[in-house]
């Protein structure tokens, strides 16, 4: 039986728990900085592509509330120059004309705020040059690009591993590539394994999985790359190995990214982890890669 | 051969002797009840303005005359009044023995002489004992030296929770944490909630934040010595305690006449209380300390002491996945006592910090061993000289991994390296009112992978003028380097630190700081009080960050994906302390600034550092009502923590991200927090027992223990700790 003095402890440690439980979490309030709007670029030319793509949206303040659909972070009708080497071109938007939701096809006609130019040969390019116009926004960036790094061959060895003990074990393939990386010198690059899917009709090429990598001495890079699906027969098609020898703003960009990825929404995060940008006046990314390709059998 | 001729040297030096008859004697302060060694006791003679204070064996000499009188003092023992003339015809050493002052005693008012002698201590000197530690309150009812630390000013930490101590602007990993004059690479439990060194096995603590003798070196900021018990000499003693967090035991005692040990065991339940709970996560703690100490004759002792400490954090459900880190420290340590004038100290030791990290498909397990041997020597010329002198060698073993399991190409990167040190220090007495103290530090390191060396030497300066018996205004000048550089990405709460060597891309870090102080010591209503103020300026050259694209995926880049930079600060201390009696604790305020400042961050334009905090007012209070009843309270209050806010947001492959302005350039509201702890004492089953209550956060303000910016929902979230209650008992047998 409980008496008076414990039914007054027990309102007490409930009460206790009531405060705890109260005070536990809360929104901040903070005084909104001043914004200005900026453009966010997102573009990477690669040697071996016949088409340069670019995507152009610009910033909103940290404390508004929207999401990735949002449409209003797009940008149209802005000026975007490209310069490779001595040619100056112009890209054009992108428009759909329909969209596909919930089994239906809806006509619509909108811009994308992607920018495109086709039929553009990379593969002797050097220096590319970005100019972009906006209302009263200029911002531009100045690109190289690196050398094609040669694939020799590559050693693969398939292998599974069990990450618990209820799970099926996982495929991993591990690759060994012998390619003739610049020696005594900083390069960075994208090791990336690529499947296709879909019908005869219409594939897709898919990016299993890729890894950056910032070599300086060696003369073959061994990665494990982790494949997606169990069943292996999927990886009987067209799969191969993208060795792409990237630029140092690329490769810290995407790192940079990855970190803030993990680092915000982290009550244990750091100060703040800033994405670098090659955009003079603006954020995001334009960058060359070169690439090389490599057919893999996966056995 | 050499060090007979060593021997007989110093000898020589001593024998500047007896031109007014003096007597040169030596002696050993130990504890009425344990018989245990007491550091730091101060010696003075009475009516002179002349003294000492003992060593870490509890030694000290001085030159008396027949007639006169040696004072010996401690804090928390009864002063002790010993003729000269009884300490000459013993034989030496002589043992001053020192019973702990009862707490509810009328408070006596110290002699002049013995104001004079607090005034001797070094600039920033600050000094803890176990009982002062016990009865400060602190979260989880868990009595931590490092929260305790925290209290003292110029010290702070970049969380309300963490255990980590930010010194005079340096960083964290910028202290020398020694046990027992072993240094502990990241002493730490409960992802730093929780600090490693149980309060069982303490004798004291000491700080040095200002002046650091040559003695110390290697850490840039500060010096932290948590000195173990040594075993009671007299008595088994045993007890434990249990509070919400963990239990623990302790035994100590003789073995016989001549050896006694001390062990104590610390264990955390939070796995079971975890389990219990059906959580899928499990954790827990465990430290284990103990020492052995043998007195081979009167002038000779071994001591072999020792330090287990193991985090373990698993998923119950997949034993596949489990980290695990932690300390160990073995160190063994030999002491005698040549003659009145030199007593020396030979140690060896070994001290591991090791993560082991398995969690799916990642894996790390990187450490750093250091192997040392150490040699110390106090050489006594008389009471207006003294020396002190000695070395040692490290030999340095890294392991550093990847985080990724995708690189197996070599994927550890294992560095050999060694360091050699070689300091003096000098005290001389110019006069009664000037006491003037120079050291020097000459190190070496040689890194063995890429052949990098590197020598400093280093000045120490510290003068001390009395402008009355209890007046006394210092200076002090410290140059420190570090060798080995602690690389924590993200300050995420693991123990994921990198220790990595100076190296070719990575050179050691230097700093100097210039320490202006007075302290004064009085009475009122016969109470003593102490007050000191210090006027301080550092800075730190070659302090290295982690880039924002930093990638530990391939351990031998890891200097390539760190910038090197700078810091300073400044800032002036205040702290009203009474040391002793019924109610004793103290108030500190500190104004300081610190900044940092990195090439390719915050726009190459200087930042305050996460801990940074302008004001900071703290209240320590120890209140002993009764016999049976014990409270202890403290309050702060502080400048907000600085916060970087972002300042744009913006989308990349449907992704958000943001853009962050200058760095630490907004604050949090103001800190403030009061604790509260009750202690009943009581005798129950032949033993003694203490039964405590402590109240965190008892005005519940909704400080933020951790704050982080929600990109989704476009707003900050803060965690606060609200009033937390906690009850637990101590028995002691």
């Amino acid at each position: 039986m409980i008496n008076k003095k414990n039914k007054i402890l027990l309102l007490f440690y409930c009460l206790l728990f009531l405060l705890i439980v109260i005070s536990c979490n809360e929104t901040l309030e903070i005084d909104i900085p001043d914004f200005s709007e900026k453009l966010v670029v997102e573009s990477f030319l690669v040697n071996t592509s016949n088409r340069i793509f670019l995507k152009l949206s610009k910033t909103v303040s940290p404390y508004k509330k929207l999401s990735w659909y949002d449409t209003t972070l797009l940008v149209h009708n802005a000026q975007v120059k490209v310069k490779l080497d001595n040619n100056e071109y112009n890209m054009i938007e992108d428009t759909i004309s329909s969209v596909y939701y919930n089994g239906y096809i809806y006509k619509i006609f909108r811009k994308t705020g992607e920018y495109y130019i086709n039929n553009v040969n990379l593969l002797n390019v050097n220096k590319c040059e970005l100019n972009i116009d906006y209302k009263n926004n200029h911002v531009n960036c100045i690109e190289y690009f690196p050398d094609i790094v040669q694939i020799d061959s590559i050693q693969t060895t398939l292998y599974q591993k069990k990450l618990s003990n209820w799970s099926n074990p996982i495929n991993y393939l591990k690759i060994k590539i012998f390619a003739n990386f610049p020696k005594n010198q900083k390069s960075f690059y994208r090791i990336c394994l690529v499947s296709n899917y879909g019908s005869l009709d219409y594939e897709f090429e898919n990016i299993e999985t890729d890894y950056f990598i910032h070599l300086s001495n060696e003369n073959y890079e061994i990665i494990d790359l982790k494949l997606k699906y169990e069943n292996l027969e999927y990886y009987l098609k067209r799969t191969r190995v993208y060795l792409d020898h990237i630029t140092e703003n690329h490769y810290n960009f995407m790192k940079a990214k990855k970190n803030q990825e993990e680092d915000v929404d982290n009550p244990f995060g750091s100060e703040g982890i800033q994405i670098p940008t090659n955009i003079t006046n603006g954020l995001g990314i334009f960058t060359c890669i070169a690439r090389d390709t490599i057919c893999i059998n996966i056995k | 051969m050499h060090k007979y001729k060593i021997i007989f040297f110093l000898t020589l030096l001593t024998c500047i002797v007896n031109a007014q008859g003096l007597y040169k004697i030596n002696g050993i302060v130990v504890d009425s009840v344990s018989k245990e060694a007491l550091v730091s006791a101060t010696v003075i003679i009475e009516g002179k303005k002349i003294g000492t204070i003992t060593n870490q064996s509890g030694w000290f000499a001085i030159e008396i005359n027949a007639y006169d009188n040696l004072l010996i003092s401690l804090v928390g023992y009864n002063t002790k009044r010993v003729k000269g003339i009884d300490i000459i015809k013993s034989e030496m050493p002589y043992v001053v023995v020192l019973s702990e002052s009862p707490v509810l005693s009328k408070e006596v008012v110290a002699e002049t002489e013995n104001r004079r002698e607090k005034n001797l201590r070094l600039l920033g000197y600050e000094q803890l004992t176990a009982n002062q530690i016990k009865y400060t309150p602190s979260f989880g009812g868990e009595s931590d030296i490092m929260k305790t630390i925290q209290m003292i000013p110029g010290v702070t930490s970049a969380n309300e929770n963490s255990t980590k101590l930010n010194i005079r602007g340096g960083e964290s990993n910028q202290n020398l944490i020694l046990i027992d004059g072993v240094q502990a690479y990241n002493p730490m439990h409960l992802y730093d909630f929780v600090s490693s060194f149980n309060t069982d096995a303490i004798s004291n603590v000491e700080l040095f934040k200002g002046s650091i003798s040559s003695e110390y070196y290697g850490k840039l900021s500060s010096v932290l010595k948590i000195n173990l018990k040594e075993g009671n000499k007299y008595k088994l003693r045993w007890g434990g305690g249990i509070s919400i967090l963990s239990s623990q035991l302790y035994i100590e005692g003789p073995i016989n006449q001549n050896i006694s040990y001390m062990f104590s065991l610390r264990r955390t339940y939070l796995d079971l209380i975890l389990r219990l709970s059906n959580s899928d996560a499990g954790y827990s703690f465990n430290d284990l300390y103990g020492k052995v100490t043998y007195q081979i004759s009167k002038k000779s002792k071994l001591f072999l002491s020792g330090y287990w400490g193991l985090d373990y954090a698993t998923d119950f459900g997949n034993e596949l996945n489990y980290n695990k880190w932690g300390n160990h420290v073995i160190h063994l340590r030999y002491n005698y006592i040549w003659n009145n004038n030199i007593f020396s100290d030979f140690s060896f030791s070994y001290s591991k910090f090791f993560t082991n990290f398995n969690w799916d498909i990642y894996h790390k397990s990187p450490y750093v061993i250091d192997y040392s041997f150490k040699n110390l020597n106090d050489i006594i010329i008389s009471n207006k000289n003294s020396i002190k002198t000695g070395g040692d060698i490290h030999f340095y073993d890294f392991k550093i991994t990847s985080e990724m399991f995708s690189r197996t190409n070599d994927i550890s990167h294992f560095i050999n390296s060694y360091e050699g040190n070689f300091f003096i220090n000098w005290k001389h007495n110019f006069s009664e009112k000037f006491i003037f103290e120079m050291g020097a530090v000459y190190s070496y390191f040689s890194e063995n992978k890429t052949k990098e060396k590197s020598s400093i030497f280093e000045p120490r300066l510290n003068l001390c003028y009395y402008l009355s018996d209890n007046f006394s205004i210092k200076v002090a000048y410290t140059q420190m380097h570090q060798f080995i550089h602690s690389i924590a990405p993200y300050n995420y709460y693991l123990p994921n630190d990198i220790f990595y060597p100076t190296s070719e891309k990575l050179p050691y870090m230097k700093g100097n700081q210039f320490t202006i102080g007075s302290s004064k010591v009085f009475n009122v209503l016969n109470s003593e009080y102490d007050v000191s103020m210090d006027l301080y300026y550092n800075d730190m050259k070659n302090v290295p960050n982690i880039k924002n694209h930093f990638d530990n995926t391939d351990p031998y880049l890891l200097p390539d994906q760190l910038t090197i930079g700078k810091g300073w600060g400044y800032g002036l201390e205040f702290q009203l302390a009474k040391k002793e009696g019924k109610v004793n604790g103290w108030i500190s305020y500190c104004w300081n600034r610190a900044k940092r400042l990195f090439d390719g961050i915050n726009n190459n334009e200087p930042y305050d550092p996460k801990f940074h905090k302008t004001h900071q007012l703290n209240f320590v209070l120890n209140y002993n009502i009764s016999e049976k009843f014990k409270l202890g309270a403290i309050y702060i209050i502080s400048s907000g923590q600085p916060l970087t806010l972002p300042s744009h947001k913006y989308y990349i492959d449907d992704k958000p991200y943001v853009y962050y302005g200058n760095i630490n350039s907004f604050r949090l509201p103001y800190y403030s927090r009061l604790d509260l702890n009750i202690v009943y004492c009581f005798n129950m089953w032949n033993g003694s027992w203490e039964l405590f209550g402590s109240i965190f956060n008892l005005l519940m303000r909704k400080n933020p223990s951790f704050l982080y910016f929600d990109i989704s929902e476009a707003r900050f979230e803060k965690i606060s700790l609200g009033l937390i209650p906690t009850i637990g008992v101590k028995f002691h047998y």
